[in-house]
């Protein structure tokens, strides 16, 4: 085989690529439903989170992304330990030493009040699902003693 | 290409050359070149930090104490706006971090706990394509994920595992 500089390889693979795609044209991506169901179950089947038993009420919200996949938010209150019993499950279940970040705070939808009026004590967690590719992440803030605030955020890790 | 996004410009090459062998990735340089990353994965030690302290001074520590460190696997997404290079080399990606961390009490009392951690990142991914995504790879060559899909799957390239871990490193804190 006789040697190619890099870059010239590279020319043929766009080369061949242009030249696929011409060949390879045709066919359309179809639509994806653009329901999502936000029950409890539809996000557990979903992500793989198993929320705990006896919380009231928790808020279920989704919507596609760029990449037409769902994005989960959801959040609720409970005991710490109810709050550590789904972080555990996630993983990676750690303190936040630096806090939320903006961004972050959007991404979860925590309000700012909300952010504001917990403790110091932030933690998180965060792990890929290797089975289903779903990514979950978790923000849990303390109020009070007695009450964790748990935010959780899932989606389709792309590709 | 090769020059401006070396990693993406080598695993292109590989999944053209339709071996389906894994290649090794440079994780160093992705954070070096990645500050979202660096500053990601800098989070989780100090968070592992943090967690060792806690859990020596739970269990009454009164000498150095050593946990060892093996994090879950963790998703990370590195976006078209982040870095073009990474981007087309991997994008999606998965990292742990592993090693040790070892927890100092206070030499006096009411002094600071402090921990030494020693920690390399490890990394992988599957070299593959979504379809419905394109991206621009020179000006005016526009390459959609789905034709590079369909080349796996008509078996003229071949999709590859990604893998590479980093150098140790040492972080002391809080």
């Amino acid at each position: 085989m006789i040697p190619q500089h890099p870059r010239t390889r590279v020319f043929a693979a766009g080369l061949a690529l242009t030249l696929f795609a011409g060949a390879c044209s045709g066919g359309g991506d179809e639509e994806p439903s653009r329901e999502i169901d936000t029950s409890s179950d539809a996000y557990t089947e979903y992500s793989g989170v198993a929320l705990p038993q006896g919380i009231e009420d928790p808020k279920i919200a989704a919507e596609y992304d760029e990449f037409d996949s769902p994005v989960y938010n959801v959040e609720f209150s409970g005991s710490p330990e109810q709050a550590e019993e789904v972080c555990e499950g996630i993983g990676n279940w750690l303190p936040r030493v630096d806090g939320v970040s903006e961004e972050e705070r959007e991404q979860f939808g925590i309000s700012a009040e909300a952010l504001e009026a917990a403790g110091e004590d932030v933690r998180g967690c965060s792990a890929l699902d290797m089975e289903t590719g779903v990514q979950n992440e978790g923000i849990v803030l303390y109020p009070d003693g007695g009450t964790a605030d748990v935010y959780l955020r899932s989606y389709d890790l792309p590709r | 290409m090769a020059g401006v996004w070396p990693e993406a410009s080598r695993n292109l090459l590989h999944f053209m050359g339709n071996s389906g062998e894994p290649l090794e990735q440079d994780v160093n340089q992705m954070l070096e070149d990645l500050p979202e990353f660096r500053n990601e994965v800098d989070g989780a030690r100090r968070g592992l930090g943090a967690a060792a302290i806690e859990q020596a001074q739970q269990a009454g520590a009164d000498g150095p104490v050593t946990f060892p460190v093996n994090t879950a696997w963790t998703g990370h997404y590195i976006g078209e706006e982040h870095d073009k290079n990474w981007f087309l080399a991997t994008g999606g990606m998965q990292y742990d971090i592993n090693g040790s961390v070892t927890v100092h009490p206070p030499e006096e009392e009411g002094g600071e706990w402090t921990y030494t951690m020693t920690t390399e990142v490890n990394f992988r991914d599957q070299y593959n394509w979504d379809g419905g995504k394109g991206t621009d790879v020179l000006p005016g060559l526009h390459v959609s994920d789905k034709v590079l899909a369909d080349m796996h799957r008509a078996g003229v390239a071949q999709e590859f595992p990604m893998y590479g871990t980093s150098d140790s490193t040492t972080t002391e804190g809080p």
